[in-house]
């Protein structure tokens, strides 16, 4: 219940150590301190590797660890581990299609059909691929943009130390990490990790105040910075969200389409010709011979392109800025004359 | 938790802000004016298998103006996760709508969605009737039970197992739980130990959800398409019968058809100054009418170009001097045009021209008259191989186009008409109905996998034709009958006369008005390849033969399969014996078994390897070596109708098809004989012998082998995979709760302590 208020004033003293924590005072903040920890340092100096590793990791334990904590019915089971486990039937989905459309090509002993079933075969096969590299690499044409117009990761990880209870056949091993993101909830963003982070500056609010300089909200007010640049983030990473998701699923369907034209009946895997055979299809695509495939690839790749500009639009610019965003209520009802902690 | 709560807002009394938006979101107060929460409005929903569609439309619109309001930053972490799922379907949707367009043909267009919506619906149904439902009828426990909390949002009641909401079941529930996992009913806090078994039981059932649907949701999808196939093709054969034939019937050649056909003078006024050449002229055939013949499309392009090479164009200076510089002295040249203006020369004939350049050569009388001809002669030419643009056609091209718009839509339509029952593509009537005759037959005959196996690499026939002799009486009946039935569908649903009566009316009146509107445009060469005047190489005759081949090919097809069905069953039992041994003898020949045997097996091998029709090519060759008195054997023996008479049952219908068969042959024997014609070699007309002789039966059986083998393979693979996925699914389902040995424990202290 305490967690959900959010916000408390500072001067309610009798009820300080039962509500704050991220204050200055160190030994208050001890009370409160988590062992959960922010990986932008990681990030910024090996982009790749450290999410590689995360995602290697969660992927591991999506297929061993996770799965057996179900099975057995966990008291830790949690709901993180429910959706890294919705990598599983992603990955295994994917393979039954392309086996689906291509576990019979051996049986085939018509040489015509066969090649046929091959043409299929492999498009379908492509098409799978190319449906989840084009969800995936589009939605950074949202959350990059954002990332530097406005300073905001959607995906900066931290990692996440689990005490978990003890179990009838584990009472030692208690201790678990999870992966997650700074801003996977938007209802509970994990404000606690930005404060006091010497990776973004000496002050508490350091972060708040970049990002408030990036979104051009910053009135030199540092000590106020975060709760005025909160509502704003909030507001964004909505945006971000919403319009990642919508446009994912647009560029994966445009990238189905392009595995369904006619260069990819013939597989290779040369780099060269798979780039020459990559152009051509999507070429084809918007010029297809079919004139009504050709109006239908182009309405396809528009609605694809438009909806990515419209939502570089509405997150790169700031439209609510002198109306006062919605999310901004909620900060509005805070009296700016007193002090306040963050709980 | 509320003295906090109280003693917090009390505080901040003076703040009326603050207070009355905490008041309003999330507290109220009790009978003494304290504050307390608001009372907690979550509740559980109805637990069913399958959705309202009205509640599934009622969210989808809520989700719908989610997206709006979450584009404009405003959302929660609920609306989010729902926002995804509505993306994922609008997004394959629209994959669905582009794979749609792209398909040429329309039972793959229509699966696109068809595949799409049964993706979709194994994604949902797996969990609920091989995880959810087996679950819920063994414990109780409805592992995806649904509630709606304060916030009128509706979530899985165990989606995070660490956010409990058991309290949430009600009395009934849990001890109707209880007593299905068998609680013992003196157990201390029995709700909880109920209630922790519920949370396990979820947590393990979602494990298994997430584990199994990738693996089965793909082949659930596949196989259900598989399934709906058929329904599908049969409506799609349906609505293609119907369709065709009330555009037939609606088919008006008086109607007014378009008096400017746009794309012809667009593309002139667009091209005008364009050259006519080869890559201009295809263009230009583009844009006419298409009359979807390649024979009259190559008339069109022959008429552009001649009429390209009889425009002269305008005399010029240029002209003249290159046509005749060769012959006479650039001074007398200039003599001549020097003193005329561009505007006197265009005015001036050819003719006069030469004239003058010949006065002005100074040459003699006789040898200058020889010259003025040579002149002429050279000055039209290179007019006439001056190039012509498409603006200077453009009248003629637009007039030419104009005249083909009915003929091309009406021309349209009869084709239309003719492919949706007896074209060879995949999905045309006849297509379907002679896949529903393979089937029927080769499911009656039990083939193995090592049989078909054999059977598609050609040879073997033997396999078959045993199958086919040996079935019992009764299973052949029942075969037949259902042959009969099939062809009989044929006849009535493309109803062959009716059909062909239809096309060729239709293609008389279409075709007779396109020639007439090509006359009255001046376009008699092109109104000569229409019109059925003179018969060969004519659009309705082109038209006439498609539907009367496409006729013929499949009654070849289907009486063949039953007249060979029905020889080998006359052999087994001895009919076809007696049959031939008479007629060896009334012929004098050798009768032993052994030429009755040998004879027997010429007739097989005519029907088998060759086709009824074109049989009399068959057994000319020289494998054969047939004299006059066998030829007249076998001929017999395959065209003499040996039913016995009867009214009713199968036999009658048989011995109404046999004499259907001989009344085909009989007519179709002339085209046929003028197809193959004696001197010339058959290959040379496959494709119309092939159009009016049908399939060969080993050419079939070839096929259909293949075809039934692979598919066969194909389901043993996935149904046999979906088969086990759906095994160890509900076999683990069966294990899933079990009591941990603390629980058990728990149980049995507490029946210990009575």
């Amino acid at each position: 219940m305490v967690d959900k208020i959010g916000v408390q004033n500072y001067n309610n003293s009798q009820h300080l150590s039962a509500l704050t924590f991220g204050n200055k005072d160190a030994d208050k903040r001890s009370k409160c301190e988590n062992h959960d920890r922010l990986m932008a340092e990681d990030i910024k100096k090996h982009p790749i590797s450290t999410r590689l590793k995360i995602q290697s990791d969660k992927l591991t334990k999506a297929f061993t660890k996770y799965p057996v904590k179900g099975f057995k019915g966990s008291k830790n089971a949690n709901f993180y581990e429910f959706l890294t486990m919705g990598t599983v039937p992603y990955l295994t989905g994917s393979a039954m299609l392309i086996a689906v459309f291509n576990g019979a090509r051996a049986f085939i002993s018509d040489e015509a059909k066969k090649q046929a079933a091959a043409k299929l075969g492999n498009k379908m096969g492509l098409g799978v691929l190319f449906y989840g590299i084009a969800k995936v690499l589009s939605k950074k044409l949202i959350e990059l943009p954002v990332k530097w117009k406005h300073g905001i990761d959607v995906n900066l990880p931290y990692i996440k130390k689990i005490d978990e209870l003890p179990e009838e056949d584990n009472t030692n091993n208690l201790v678990s990490y999870e992966y997650h993101k700074a801003y996977e909830s938007v209802d509970f963003p994990r404000w606690d990790l930005f404060y006091n982070n010497k990776f973004y500056g000496d002050e508490r609010n350091s972060y708040f105040s970049k990002i408030a300089n990036k979104m051009n909200i910053n009135d030199g007010d540092l000590e106020h910075a975060d709760q005025k640049v909160k509502p704003k983030i909030k507001e964004k990473v909505i945006q971000t969200k919403v319009f990642s998701t919508l446009i994912s699923y647009l560029w994966a369907a445009v990238g189905v389409g392009i595995a369904m034209q006619k260069p990819w009946e013939k597989l290779s895997l040369h780099p060269k010709e798979i780039i020459n055979k990559f152009i051509q299809s999507c070429k084809e695509f918007v010029n297809n011979s079919n004139p009504a495939a050709k109006i239908a690839g182009r309405v396809l790749l528009g609605a694809a392109i438009g909806m990515t500009l419209l939502g570089n639009f509405k997150t790169l610019f700031d439209f609510n800025k002198d109306k006062g965003s919605k999310t901004h209520a909620a900060s509005s009802l805070i009296d700016e004359s007193k002090e306040k902690v963050v709980c | 938790m509320s003295n906090l709560l109280n003693s917090i807002l009390t505080n901040n009394s003076t703040d009326n802000k603050h207070n009355s938006y905490v008041y309003k979101h999330t507290f109220t107060f009790d009978s003494e004016g304290r504050v307390k929460p608001k009372e907690d409005k979550a509740k559980l929903l109805p637990s069913r298998i399958f959705g309202s569609p009205v509640e599934y439309a009622k969210d989808l619109k809520k989700d719908v103006v989610n997206i709006g309001r979450a584009m404009k930053g405003q959302a929660n972490d609920h609306e989010l996760g729902r926002i995804n799922d509505v993306a994922m379907k609008l997004g394959s949707f629209a994959l669905a709508c582009y794979l749609f367009v792209k398909n040429p043909l329309k039972l793959n267009k229509t699966m696109e969605f068809v595949g799409l919506g049964t993706f979709f619906t194994s994604m949902a149904l797996w969990p609920k009737l091989a995880i959810q439902a087996p679950i819920k009828a063994r414990t109780g426990v409805d592992i995806h039970q649904k509630y709606i909390d304060s916030q009128g949002r509706k979530k899985m009641m165990f989606q995070d197992p660490q956010y409990d909401l058991t309290d949430l079941y009600s009395r009934e529930d849990l001890d109707r739980i209880g007593k299905k996992l068998k609680v013992s009913e003196n157990l201390p806090d029995r709700d909880r130990f109920i209630k922790q078994r519920a949370k396990k039981l979820a947590t393990q059932g979602n494990t298994l959800w997430m584990m199994s649907a990738g693996l089965s949701a793909p082949i659930m999808s596949a196989l259900t398409c598989n399934v709906l196939e058929k329904p599908i093709t049969n409506l799609l054969e349906k609505h293609a019968l119907n369709s065709t034939k009330k555009a037939m019937e609606a088919l008006n050649t008086n109607a007014a058809g378009k008096e400017v056909w746009e794309a012809v003078q667009k593309f002139v006024s667009e091209n005008g100054q364009t050259v006519l050449d080869d890559a201009s002229l295809q263009e230009l055939m583009k844009k006419l009418p298409n009359v979807n013949s390649s024979n009259f499309n190559n008339s069109i392009r022959q008429y552009i170009q001649t009429l390209a090479g009889n425009i002269r164009n305008t005399l010029d200076k240029n002209i003249v001097e290159q046509a005749v510089s060769g012959k006479l002295d650039k001074s007398v040249i200039e003599q001549v045009l020097g003193d005329m203006s561009d505007d006197l020369l265009k005015q001036t004939s050819v003719e006069d021209i030469a004239r003058k350049l010949a006065n002005a050569s100074g040459l003699s009388h006789g040898k200058k008259n020889k010259l003025i001809g040579e002149l002429t002669k050279l000055i039209k030419e290179t007019q006439s191989k001056q190039p012509v643009t498409i603006g200077q056609i453009g009248e003629q091209i637009q007039k030419l186009g104009n005249s083909l718009v009915n003929f091309s839509s009406g021309k349209n339509v009869i084709e239309k008409f003719i492919h949706a029952r007896v074209g060879e593509e995949s999905g045309t009537y006849i297509a379907n109905q002679w896949g529903r005759v393979t089937k029927s037959l080769f499911k009656s005959l039990h083939l193995k996998d090592s049989e078909l196996k054999a059977l598609q690499n050609g040879g073997n026939y033997e396999i078959i034709t045993k199958k086919i002799a040996e079935l019992p009486a009764e299973q052949y009946e029942k075969l037949m009958s259902k042959l009969l039935k099939l062809i009989e569908e044929y006849e009535t649903k493309t109803g062959a006369d009716e059909m062909m009566n239809a096309v060729s009316s239709k293609a008389k009146e279409v075709c007779g008005a396109a020639g007439k509107t090509l006359t009255e445009n001046g376009f008699d060469d092109l109104a000569r390849r229409v019109t059925a005047d003179v018969k060969a190489g004519t659009i309705e005759n082109e038209i006439n033969q498609r539907a009367k081949n496409g006729i013929s090919g499949a009654k070849s097809s289907f009486y063949r399969l039953i007249q060979w069905i029905d020889l080998l069953k006359k052999e087994q039992s001895g009919d076809l014996t007696n049959q031939v041994k008479e007629a060896l003898k009334l012929a004098g020949k050798d009768s032993s078994d052994d030429a009755v045997k040998a004879m027997i097996e010429k007739c097989k091998s005519v029907l088998l390897g060759a086709t009824p029709s074109d049989y009399a090519e068959k057994l000319k060759s020289a494998n054969f070596r047939l004299d006059n008195d066998e030829y007249k054997i076998i001929t017999d023996i395959l065209f003499k109708n040996g039913e016995k008479e009867a009214t009713s049952g199968l036999a009658a219908y048989k011995k109404e098809i046999m004499d259907k068969l001989i009344n085909w042959k009989n007519d179709i024997t002339p085209d046929l004989s003028r197809a193959i014609s004696e001197n010339s070699s058959v290959a040379s007309n496959a494709t119309e012998r092939s159009a009016l002789s049908g399939k060969p039966i080993t050419d079939w059986i070839k096929e259909s082998a293949k075809d039934l083998y692979t598919s066969r393979k194909w389901l043993k693979i996935f149904g046999g995979a979906m088969i086990a996925i759906t095994v160890i699914t509900l076999t683990v389902g069966l294990i899933l709760g079990r009591k941990s040995k603390i629980e058990k424990q728990v149980e049995a202290e507490s029946k210990a302590n009575g």
